[in-house]
């Protein structure tokens, strides 16, 4: 049944890819945007002091209105980040983020972000968006769109004022802001 | 003598193999041990490679940026061995290639399995890319080996010259060494030709070194210091010999002649006293016409009878002493004429015998006229005589003309004689028979064995008792 979704999603993927190609100025499918904050979590360390223990799972939050559907859960499913256990969380409000890891700031959400960025920091919490300005508003990674692919915005600043380690292999695919 | 079938040739030779055969494995052993090291570190470094580019590309291909990747691989230009790259992402799919404007289906078509594989001048290797412990592309390396070809054809061409050189080097010092071992030898085998063919013994080899070969020159002119000495002890022997030879000769023919001097002389003696006798009994017989009466008669004739065979028996004595002393004059001799006449001759006394004779083709011959008519009077009036108990003598004389000799042969049915007393055959006073069977003196056969050695000839003889004899006898052809 699992598999059966899978595959159906595939496909879906596919179709949104085909349109997000055939249709000018459209954003790829949010199924590769799940992908890539997932495969972010390869690619970042976060502090030693962010866990209490080695089973504490591993929060992505989304904030604001969910753009993924169940694309999140599909592409993380079962997934762990190092032993973690990856969990999803939906949040309307800020006052919602508990523990969290990793938070995409919906695009169709408030527009408070600017004034939690400095709390998110705080709590080591990589900050990915494709909003406009994520980065210059105190974001770590922005998502956007360039010749029909999504490409990585990174403010190495923010990530360091997060005390997150971005590996240089991820710069060197991204652009770097201050 | 061919110059590979000197032991000079053989040890430079066989040095030469020696050396150029130790090379060819050192260098081949070299040569395999080079080209296993050269593929193992092109096979380590491509790994390195493929382990750094697959690591560099991870986010690339985690982020789907195919710039990214396409610039990674481009750092490949670098490697002058590399000819193509690309990453297949999970699908199969070629997501970046190097270089860029690669066509795809230079790629290989299926994801092979990861590691390094050796085609016949290429590399091939598979690195996969990994994220956090998981498969999520594929890096393909084609890396080309001219390099180890390259490096293997130096590295051969220097084992090449090398190896020459070793080689020159080889022959010039073993024609150097070699002559250590060959010259003796080969001193010892001039040394020995020229015995061989001089028949010098008194040459002797030079001991050049104390080794094997030093031996057997010692031991070879031991050898020929043996022979020497046992050849002039021969030599010596013979001289001595010959002298002996010659001394006992000499006295053996100095006393020949002096008894056949006197036996001619005495016989010659005895000639006249028996002629007397033997006149003096016709004598008396003359003078008593009127024959006395039995008795007184007999002891007459048998007087006169011994007188006469006294008489035969010193003109054979004479005639077998004579022979010796007799100058053969040689002449061409009608032989078939010669033993008709002499036939005729003998069967006129024999007329109340039954003889058949057969002559068969006699060749002439080349002899001594008086002393070849003794030979045949005798051969045939032996025939004639011993074949007297025959109801019906049967005679034949023939010839056999050989390359060098003529061998003529009188062949009879007479009572013919035992092979045991062979050897006595031609001895003079020697007979076969009773004087009362077959009268004779027994000096016939030794003349005639005596007149055909003169000429150079032989005779022989075959014969069974009662079934008759053969008796040959040959002449020297004229040359």
């Amino acid at each position: 049944m699992r598999l059966l979704i899978r595959l159906l999603l595939l496909l879906i993927y596919l179709g949104g890819i085909n349109m997000a190609w055939s249709q000018e100025g459209q954003a790829p499918s949010y199924e590769l945007k799940a992908v890539f904050i997932f495969n972010f979590t390869k690619f970042v360390e976060w502090p030693p002091t962010t866990f209490d223990s080695e089973d504490q799972p591993f929060v992505i939050g989304v904030l604001g209105k969910n753009p993924f559907g169940r694309m999140l859960e599909e592409v993380v499913g079962n997934e762990k980040v190092d032993n973690h256990p990856i969990r999803i969380r939906y949040y309307n409000n800020t006052a919602d983020i508990g523990n969290c890891q990793l938070l995409f700031v919906s695009d169709r959400g408030g527009d408070g972000f600017p004034r939690l960025a400095g709390l998110l920091q705080s709590k080591h919490i990589l900050t990915v968006s494709d909003r406009k300005n994520f980065c210059q508003q105190g974001g770590v990674i922005h998502l956007y769109i360039q010749n029909q692919n999504i490409k990585i915005e990174i403010n190495t600043e923010n990530a360091r004022a997060s005390d997150l380690r971005i590996s240089s292999k991820l710069l060197t695919l991204a652009s770097i802001s201050k | 003598m061919a110059k590979g079938t000197t032991i000079k040739g053989k040890l430079q030779r066989m040095m030469l193999i020696a050396c150029g055969a130790i090379l060819l494995l050192t260098c081949s052993t070299y040569f395999i041990y080079e080209l296993d090291s050269f593929r193992e570190s092109s096979v380590k470094h491509l790994s390195v490679l493929g382990k750094m580019l697959s690591s560099n590309t991870t986010a690339a291909l985690a982020f789907q940026d195919k710039e990214s990747a396409t610039e990674i691989l481009s750092s490949l230009k670098a490697e002058p061995n590399v000819i193509r790259a690309c990453i297949y992402d999970t699908g199969g799919k070629i997501f970046a290639s190097f270089p860029v404007a690669a066509p795809v289906d230079s790629f290989p078509k299926k994801v092979g399995r990861a590691g390094y594989f050796f085609t016949f001048s290429h590399i091939q290797a598979f690195q996969p890319i990994e994220l956090d412990r998981r498969t999520i592309g594929m890096l393909f390396i084609l890396s080309d080996t001219k390099f180890i070809s390259g490096k293997l054809m130096r590295y051969g061409l220097i084992a090449l010259l090398s190896m020459l050189l070793t080689l020159l080097l080889a022959y010039l010092l073993s024609k150097r060494l070699q002559s250590r071992i060959a010259s003796p030898i080969t001193d010892l085998a001039d040394t020995a030709r020229y015995v061989s063919e001089k028949h010098d013994y008194s040459a002797r080899a030079v001991k050049q070194t104390t080794d094997e070969i030093g031996m057997l020159t010692d031991t070879f002119n031991q050898m020929l210091y043996e022979i020497q000495r046992q050849n002039e002890e021969i030599r010596r022997f013979n001289v001595e010999l010959e002298a002996k030879v010659e001394d006992r000769t000499r006295e053996l023919a100095l006393s020949n002649a002096e008894l056949e001097a006197f036996s001619y002389s005495v016989s010659h003696d005895l000639m006249s006293p028996v002629r007397q006798i033997k006149l003096f009994i016709e004598l008396f017989q003359k003078k008593n016409p009127e024959r006395p009466d039995g008795e007184y008669q007999r002891l007459l004739d048998t007087l006169y009878g011994k007188a006469n065979k006294m008489q035969v028996l010193i003109e054979d004595l004479l005639s077998f002493s004579g022979i010796e002393k007799k100058e053969l004059v040689r002449v061409v001799i009608d032989v078939e004429g010669m033993v008709k006449s002499i036939w005729d001759e003998l069967v006129r006394m024999e007329k109340d015998r039954n003889i058949e004779f057969v002559m068969n083709e006699l060749p002439d011959c080349y002899g001594d006229r008086g002393t070849m008519q003794q030979v045949w009077q005798n051969i045939l009036g032996n025939a004639i005589k011993y074949t007297r108990k025959r109801e019906k003598a049967l005679i034949e004389v023939g010839a056999e003309l050989l390359e060098r000799e003529i061998v003529y042969c009188v062949k009879d049915n007479g009572s013919g004689f035992n092979m045991d007393g062979y050897e006595n055959l031609f001895l003079p006073f020697k007979r076969l028979h009773a004087q009362q069977e077959f009268e004779g003196t027994g000096v016939g056969l030794a003349i005639v064995q005596r007149i055909l050695s003169k000429h150079g000839g032989r005779i022989w003889a075959e014969s069974k008792p009662d079934e008759g004899s053969v008796f040959f006898f040959s002449l020297p052809i004229k040359a």
